[in-house]
């Protein structure tokens, strides 16, 4: 296999970084003081962490809230990606487009507004439901794990849909209907032949979800605070963000730690499904013809309630909030009173040249991190899946790590390093290049289990037969894989720069100045300083700024579908 | 008049002078370097020192009042702990600050490398109590901590006046708490930490949650009755005159004044102009920008709303603690023994 080693390099050279951050923070967990000060070392961070029996109700609060969350996010994402890719259901790019918006919507509002609409106390549904039956107590109550999953996954579910949908459109569909032959209902064929054949991919993304619900911060910070309820992301922010005091990075060291760990566990069950990856393998050598399945008028109808409804709730419902909250001066639940006080007075006092210099500085990120990052994503895929080396696999491993670290953490090792190790070789400190680079390597993870999943998908047949023919690898890669992958990356690569759009903590870090400045940094400054209404009004700017990226999407997403077609 | 008194009332004359003459080369000298600096690098929270409508009118008035046009370069920053944190990274590692004037409290400014400023001299408007940590730091607004209400759930006689007011059992449930425990430390410096302890013990009965300082929608939407203590009463006075039912009230019991600090890292790119600024925001313009725009000021510039509060609840009988930067150094563990073992009561451990 000619140039196997140029490939293995390039993924060497990009997990480098996630290696040396990686230690670096195992490193904060035994340090008694803050970044920059003499080191003294010390076990007491994870002596305080497993004698204290709060952090094993944390634990058990994390794990409930991070399972609702993919479950709750998996319900709506799968049915919609097989709708999408697996049917004939009309309106095919609106559901890519609200799906899309839906993403780009900031969770503190949705969280909020879930607290309006299902508190015990103040909830409008809860109101109402007694009111009409005459109940003695509210029947809802959004402040427990389950309603901090249920708006998690709501929110979730664009991601998990994105990750999902690639692995329906590569399916072969001759497996459905071979099914279907021998007589399977299309329920029995869902269950028996799609589901299985798309598990690596349903897999992963419901990892990826679990992952980010471990260090999800907007919902527990909003939701479950309310109850007292603590998940380790609140459990690290208050021990990062005393009010008085100078942050306790070793024990924000010592908790990331206990999550790669987890992580880790996790990623064994995915490891062992990539090892038998062949199975699941859908394309092959002996045809490639993705055709849909016809739902009919009943189907059609029945597929757009089910569409209506998740649109509703998860995407409508908190863009109406978006614009609510952008049009008052004080948050405030919707009534006649507050209808009088709409004004446009959060606009006019907007930060508009800075918002500029963000939007510039974002759409450098938007443009430069997705390309990076499949580039080197595409090398470690490869090497993963096809190289056959032995210690392929920990490749992966280490690939989805930076997923499991919380991403505040992982910015402030990337500053560390910058401050203190790299300093003398670069500038990179205050520039743009480390956000460049942090978000890289933030999304390393992502990418890679979609290209993991499309790949996987690809029988290891068809490039078999190029190296036979005498074929190198890069030619490989361009004449055969890139072609077949390109649905999938056209995906990584877009969602990649919209993730880049809502990026706020690592932001939060690694942006010191105007130079590196990004819009999201700006809406979330705006309501970190208490400005909920004008950071509701900056996002729908920011979201005005989005509307060419949305439709690059779109247009790309139609293109790839009539490339496929022919 | 002789050679000798001649000499004499010459030499008087010179000593009356040259202080004077010193203090003005001395602004002289900050406003030529902060033309030569032309611009100001500017970073804190948003919800500080009036965010951007702030920034815009700083702007403005410390250009007119030094007859300079420099540009404010601003960039919201992190929460206080984290941007203190990341000055004292940055001067360790040989990095210019980012910020030329950092805000924040005793703890974050006490472990900064810092510029020393002969403020009263250069500026006669600041007077020592001002000043404090060796002509460090600026006293820039006094917070007065005490509870956060719904005005239309808490009326009239159960608006609470001291702090155990707050465990009628009609609050039971309907209260809320910071997740830092923000000011019950401040608490046990009166009380004793016994007392404190015994209180927290009863009064986490009657809260249901924890929120962040100027979550005040919160309690104006009747999510909760009441924020016990908040921080400040600026966020909730701003939020009623945004039209939130919301208001704030101090605890008789509990007098408490503290401070957010200014002052100039030393390693700030632009220290001259970052000094004049400091100076500009503790006259009475650069007060009235601060009001205006953030709902606080300094009760020891006169004229100011705080200084009237301050006079007024003290005519009321209130008694304020406070402290200054080298006590809170100095009982920096204590504080922090009580502050965690204060946190693990209100998040019910």
């Amino acid at each position: 296999m000619r140039g196997r080693w140029l490939f293995v390099a390039i993924s060497a050279a990009g997990l480098l970084p996630v290696v040396a951050f990686l230690l670096i923070i195992l490193w904060m967990g035994f340090w008694q003081g803050s970044p920059g000060e003499p080191v003294v070392y010390t076990l007491k961070h994870y002596q305080t962490l497993f004698a204290d029996p709060s952090t094993y109700r944390t634990l058990v609060n994390t794990i409930g809230f991070a399972s609702t969350t993919v479950l709750v996010s998996l319900v709506f994402a799968i049915p919609t990606a097989w709708l999408v890719e697996r049917t004939d259901v009309p309106g095919k790019n609106l559901i890519f487009a609200l799906v899309t918006i839906g993403a780009l919507l900031p969770t503190f509002f949705t969280s909020m507004g879930w607290v309006f609409l299902l508190h015990p106390r103040i909830g409008i549904i809860n109101k109402l439901l007694i009111e009409w039956f005459g109940l003695e107590q509210a029947p809802f109550n959004i402040a427990t794990l389950i309603g901090m999953g249920w708006v998690e996954g709501l929110g979730l579910s664009s991601i998990a849909f994105i990750m999902i949908v690639a692995s329906y459109r590569a399916m072969d569909p001759a497996l459905e209907e071979a099914a279907r032959v021998h007589g399977l209902g299309i329920f029995r064929t869902l269950r028996y032949v799609t589901l299985p054949l798309t598990l690596p991919g349903i897999v992963a993304a419901a990892i990826y979800i679990f992952t980010i619900g471990l260090s999800a911060f907007e919902v527990p910070a909003i939701i479950g605070m309310s109850n007292k309820i603590f998940t380790f992301s609140t459990y690290i922010f208050y021990k990062i963000q005393p009010l008085e005091e100078l942050p306790s990075y070793g024990m924000a060291g010592a908790v990331s730690s206990l999550l790669v760990v987890l992580a880790l566990l996790l990623s064994w069950g995915y490891f062992r499904m990539l090892r038998f990856s062949h199975r699941y393998a859908v394309v092959t050598g002996k045809g490639y013809r993705p055709r849909r399945v016809e739902l009919g008028a009943k189907g059609w109808f029945c597929a757009w309630f089910f569409l209506g409804c998740y649109f509703l709730v998860a995407k409508f419902l908190p863009f109406v909030l978006l614009v609510w909250a952008s049009l008052l001066k004080f948050f405030q639940p919707p009534s006649w009173a507050a209808l009088e006080q709409v004004s446009l007075y959060n606009f006019y006092g907007l930060p508009w040249n800075l918002m500029l210099q963000g939007a510039r500085n974002t759409l450098i990120l938007m443009l430069s991190v997705p390309t990076l990052a499949l580039i080197l994503c595409l090398a470690i895929s490869w090497t993963v899946l096809r190289s056959g080396l032995r210690w392929r696999l920990t490749f992966d491993a280490v690939a989805f790590l930076p997923h499991a670290v919380p991403q505040l953490i992982l910015a402030i090792a990337a500053v560390f390093a910058a401050l203190f190790l790299l300093h003398n070789a670069f500038s990179l400190y205050g520039s743009l290049a480390i956000v460049i680079i942090v978000y890289t390597i933030s999304r390393i993870s992502f990418a890679t289990r979609i290209i993991n999943n499309s790949l996987a998908q690809i029988h290891p047949e068809l490039d078999e037969a190029a190296f036979v023919g005498g074929l190198p690898l890069w030619q490989v890669m361009r004449k055969i894989l890139l072609p077949l992958l390109k649905p999938a990356l056209v995906y990584a690569w877009l969602w990649m720069a919209l993730l880049c759009y809502r990026e706020l903590t690592m932001a939060s870090v690694l942006v010191t100045s105007q130079e590196n400045v990004t819009l999201p940094m700006i809406v979330w400054g705006l309501w970190l300083g208490g400005s909920l209404n004008q950071a509701a009004a900056a996002n729908l700017v920011v979201l005005a700024f989005m509307l060419p990226a949305v439709t690059l999407y779109l247009i790309f997403g139609r293109r790839s579908r009539f490339t496929e077609a022919l | 008049m002789t050679r000798a008194n001649k000499l004499g009332l010459l030499l008087i004359i010179v000593l009356m002078i040259v202080p004077i003459v010193v203090s003005a080369q001395t602004l002289t000298q900050l406003v030529e370097g902060a033309k030569k600096e032309g611009q100001l690098i500017l970073s804190w929270g948003t919800g500080t020192m009036g965010g951007f409508e702030g920034l815009q009118m700083m702007e403005k008035g410390f250009n007119k009042t030094y007859g300079l046009n420099l540009q404010f370069k601003f960039t919201p920053g992190p929460a206080m702990p984290q941007f203190a944190s990341r000055i004292i990274q940055e001067a360790k590692a040989g990095q210019p600050a980012s910020t030329d004037l950092f805000v924040g409290s005793e703890n974050h400014v006490a472990r900064m490398p810092l510029k020393s400023v002969e403020w009263t001299k250069i500026f006669p408007h600041i007077t020592a109590p001002m000043i404090d940590f060796d002509n460090k730091v600026l006293i820039v607004t006094t917070r007065t901590p005490g509870f956060t209400y719904n005005s239309k759930m808490v009326v009239g006689n159960d608006i609470p006046q001291r702090v155990e007011d707050v465990l009628n059992p009609k609050w039971k449930g309907k209260i809320a708490s910071t997740p830092y425990a923000a000011s019950f430390d401040r608490l046990a410096m009166m009380w004793g930490e016994e007392k404190t302890t015994a209180f927290l013990q009863k009064f986490v009965k009657q809260v249901s949650g924890l929120i962040r300082c100027g979550e005040d929608e919160r309690i104006a939407s009747g999510e909760f009755a009441m924020l016990v203590f908040n921080c400040d009463l600026a966020s909730p006075q701003e939020a009623k005159e945004k039209g939130g039912p919301v208001d704030g009230q101090i605890f008789k019991d509990a007098g408490m004044l503290s401070y957010w600090y200014i002052t100039v890292p030393a390693n700030a790119r632009n220290p001259n102009a970052a000094t004049l600024l400091a100076a500009f925001l503790l006259s009475k313009d650069g007060q009235d920008i601060l009001y205006k725009t953030d709902k606080s000021s300094s009760h020891w510039v006169k004229g100011t709303q705080m200084s009237k509060f301050v006079a007024e609840q003290e005519k009321r009988g209130v008694k304020f603690l406070s402290y200054s930067v080298m006590d809170v150094l100095k009982n920096a563990e204590e504080h922090t023994r009580i502050r965690l073992k204060f946190q693990k009561i209100l998040a019910g451990n």
